[in-house]
C-alpha cells in the first residue's frame, strides 16, 4: 500500500502535482459550498469556458496565461450580469450567449494562430506537467480566495442565503456579488493547469453537490465538501498515474462516483431509517 | 412620536403607475394592516419602506429621518418563498444572521449571543434552535425570520404575507409574538389578503388598490362600499357581513 502511494512520489513533476492539485482542490472546494447554494454552477461552467479568447491571445503573444484567463473571466462575468440586468433576457441565456460567444472567439483565434501548445491540455487539464512556478501562482491564488472567504464569511453567508435582507440591514451586497465573481473566476483560473476549461467546474460543484446532501450548518458543509475536494483529487491523481488516463479526466470521475456514492448511502440511509 | 410617515408617495415601474397619491402617518407602537387585491401596491409600499426601492413621487421618513439613517432599525421580514430553505443553517444560524451588522466585519457572532437567545425565547423556538431550518413548518419558518428581525434590534417590522399559507395555531402563534412587539414600542406594518377577523388585531388598516381606499381603524375601513371599490365585487363585500358577526361589530 505504502508502495503504491510512495511510488509516484519519486519524480519531480508527481510531487508538484499531488501539491498543486491538493492546493487547487481545496480552494475549490470551499468556494464550492457557496456556488452550489447560491444556485451559480452555470455561471460556473460559463466563466471557464470564457477563459479560451484570453489563454488564446496570451499564448500567441507569450505572455503568461494566467493574467490572459483572469481577464477574461472576470469580463465574462461581468458581461453576463451586464446583459442580464439591462435586458429581459434571463440569467440561464445571458449566461448561454456570453460563453458560447467567448468560447467560439477563443477557438477561432487557436485555429488562426495555432500557437504551440496542446490545446487537449488547455481543454481537459495537464496537472502532470506544471512548474514550481505555476504552483506558485495557484498557491497564491488559493490564499487569497480562502483569507477572503474567512474574513467575510458571515456577510457571504447572509448574502448567499438572503440578499434582500442583506441589502435592508445595509450590507455592501455589491461588493460582497462582485468579490464573490472575482473569486470564482480566480478559483477557475488556478484550477486551469489541474482540471482544465472544460472539468474545472467538477471542483467548483461536486463537493458542495456533495456537503449538501449531509450537512446541518455551513461550517460542516464546507468541512465535508473539503473532504470530497481532496479525496477527488488524491485519488484522481493517483488513477491517472498508474492507469496512464487524463488527470483532469480521472479527477472530476472520481468526485463524481464520490458524490454517485454519497447520493445512494443517503437514500439506503433513509430506508433503514424508516 | 411618529414612527413612519409616507407623504404623497408614488412608485412607477418604468410607465406603470404601481401606487400613488399615499399619505399615511403611523404613531410608534401601532400595527398596520396593508390589504388589497393582488398587484395593488403592498409589497411596493413595503419595498419603499425597507429603503428597497426609492418612491417616484413623494417623500418618506421614518423614526424621524432618512431611511437610510435609520438602516439597522428597520427589519424586512420577505415572503417565506424568497429564500432558499435547504441552505444549511439551523434557527440559531438564522436568528444570529438578525446581529450581522451590529457585531460588524471580521468577527463572528458569539455562538452564545445574549440577544440571538433572547429573540429566540421570545419567539417560543428556545427547544428548535439547534433544528435544521430546512426541517422547520411554515408557520416555525415565520417565527424564526421575525426573531432574526428581533435580534437585529428592529423598531419597525415589515412583513410581507407572513400569515399566507399559515393555519390557525400557528396564527394565533405569530400574532402574540407581534402583539408583544406592539406592545414594547415597535411598530409593525404586514401586507394580507386575509379579510377576516385577524384584522381586529390591529390599530390600523390600509386599504389599497393602486391608490389608498381608505385609512383607519379596521371597523371604519372594512365598510362593504370601501371593499367592494378595492376588490371590485359584491363577493368580498357579502363576506364582510361574517367578519363582522365574529368580530363583534354587528
Ligand atoms: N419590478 C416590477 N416591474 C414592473 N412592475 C412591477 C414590478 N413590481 C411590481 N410591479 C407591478 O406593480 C403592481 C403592484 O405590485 P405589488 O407587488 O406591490 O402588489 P401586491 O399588492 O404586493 O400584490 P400581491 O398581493 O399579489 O402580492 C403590480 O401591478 C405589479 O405588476
Ligand atoms: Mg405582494
Amino acid at each position: 500500500m505504502i508502495e503504491i502511494l510512495q511510488g509516484p512520489l519519486q519524480y519531480e513533476f508527481m510531487r508538484l502535482a499531488l501539491v498543486t492539485a491538493i492546493v487547487v482542490g481545496v480552494t475549490c472546494s470551499v468556494l464550492s459550498s457557496f456556488i452550489v447554494l447560491k444556485g451559480w454552477s452555470l455561471l460556473g461552467d460559463a466563466i471557464s469556458h470564457s477563459v479560451l479568447p484570453g489563454i488564446a491571445v496570451a499564448l500567441t503573444f507569450g505572455f503568461p496565461f494566467f493574467w490572459g484567463a483572469l481577464f477574461t473571466a472576470v469580463a465574462s462575468s461581468a458581461l453576463i450580469g451586464l446583459v442580464e440586468s439591462k435586458s429581459r433576457v434571463r440569467n440561464d441565456t445571458a449566461i448561454g450567449i456570453v460563453f458560447t460567444g467567448a468560447f467560439a472567439l477563443g477557438l477561432v483565434i487557436i485555429s488562426k494562430t495555432r500557437p504551440a501548445v496542446d490545446i487537449f491540455h488547455v481543454l481537459f487539464g495537464n496537472v502532470l506537467g506544471v512548474t514550481f512556478q505555476d504552483l506558485l501562482v495557484t498557491a497564491i491564488s488559493g490564499s487569497v480566495i480562502l483569507v477572503a472567504i474567512g474574513l467575510g464569511l458571515k456577510e457571504i453567508v447572509a448574502y448567499t442565503f438572503d440578499p434582500t435582507f442583506s441589502r435592508v440591514i445595509g450590507l455592501p451586497i455589491r461588493l460582497i456579488h462582485y468579490s464573490l465573481m472575482v473569486l470564482l473566476s480566480l478559483a477557475i483560473v488556478a484550477a486551469l493547469q489541474t482540471a482544465g476549461i472544460i472539468l474545472v467546474i467538477s471542483l467548483l460543484v461536486t463537493p458542495g453537490a456533495t456537503a449538501q446532501l449531509f450537512a446541518k450548518t455551513i461550517e460542516r458543509t464546507i468541512l465535508v465538501s473539503l473532504v470530497v475536494g481532496i479525496a477527488s483529487v488524491t485519488v484522481g491523481l493517483y488513477l491517472s498515474y498508474y492507469l496512464a488516463v487524463s488527470s483532469g479526466g480521472a479527477i472530476a470521475l472520481v468526485a463524481t462516483v464520490v458524490f454517485f456514492a454519497a447520493f445512494l448511502c443517503k437514500g439506503l440511509k433513509k430506508r433503514v431509517g424508516r | 412620536m411618529p414612527a413612519i410617515e409616507i407623504e404623497n408617495v408614488g412608485v412607477r415601474y418604468g410607465a406603470f403607475v404601481a401606487v400613488s397619491d399615499v399619505t399615511v402617518l403611523v404613531p410608534a407602537g401601532k400595527m398596520i394592516a396593508l390589504l388589497g387585491p393582488n398587484g395593488s401596491g403592498k409589497t411596493t409600499i413595503l419595498k419603499v419602506l425597507s429603503g428597497l426601492i426609492k418612491p417616484s413621487e413623494g417623500s418618506v421618513r421614518v423614526l424621524e429621518g432618512k431611511i437610510s439613517e435609520a438602516r439597522g432599525k428597520i427589519a424586512y421580514v420577505p415572503q417565506r418563498e424568497e429564500v432558499y430553505w435547504d441552505y444549511p443553517l439551523t434557527v440559531w444560524d438564522l436568528v444570529a444572521m438578525g446581529r450581522v451588522r451590529a457585531v460588524g466585519p471580521f468577527r463572528w457572532v458569539d455562538r452564545k449571543d445574549p440577544i440571538v437567545r433572547m429573540a429566540v425565547e421570545v419567539v417560543g423556538m428556545a427547544e428548535l434552535s439547534d433544528r435544521r431550518i430546512s426541517d422547520l413548518s411554515g408557520g416555525q419558518q415565520q417565527r424564526a425570520f421575525l426573531a432574526r428581525a428581533i435580534a437585529q434590534g428592529g423598531e419597525i417590522y415589515l412583513l410581507d404575507e407572513p400569515i399566507a399559507g399559515l393555519d390557525a395555531a400557528a396564527e394565533a402563534k405569530l400574532f402574540i409574538v407581534l402583539d408583544f412587539l406592539r406592545t414594547s414600542g415597535k411598530t409593525i406594518v404586514m401586507s394580507t389578503h386575509d379579510i377576516s377577523t385577524t384584522l381586529e388585531l390591529f390599530d390600523y388598516v390600509l386599504l389599497l388598490r393602486n391608490k389608498p381606499i381608505a385609512f383607519g381603524s379596521p371597523k371604519s375601513v372594512l365598510t362593504s362600499t370601501n371593499l367592494a371599490k378595492a376588490y371590485g365585487t359584491e363577493r368580498v363585500a357579502m363576506h364582510l357581513e361574517d367578519v363582522k358577526g365574529v368580530a363583534g361589530w354587528a
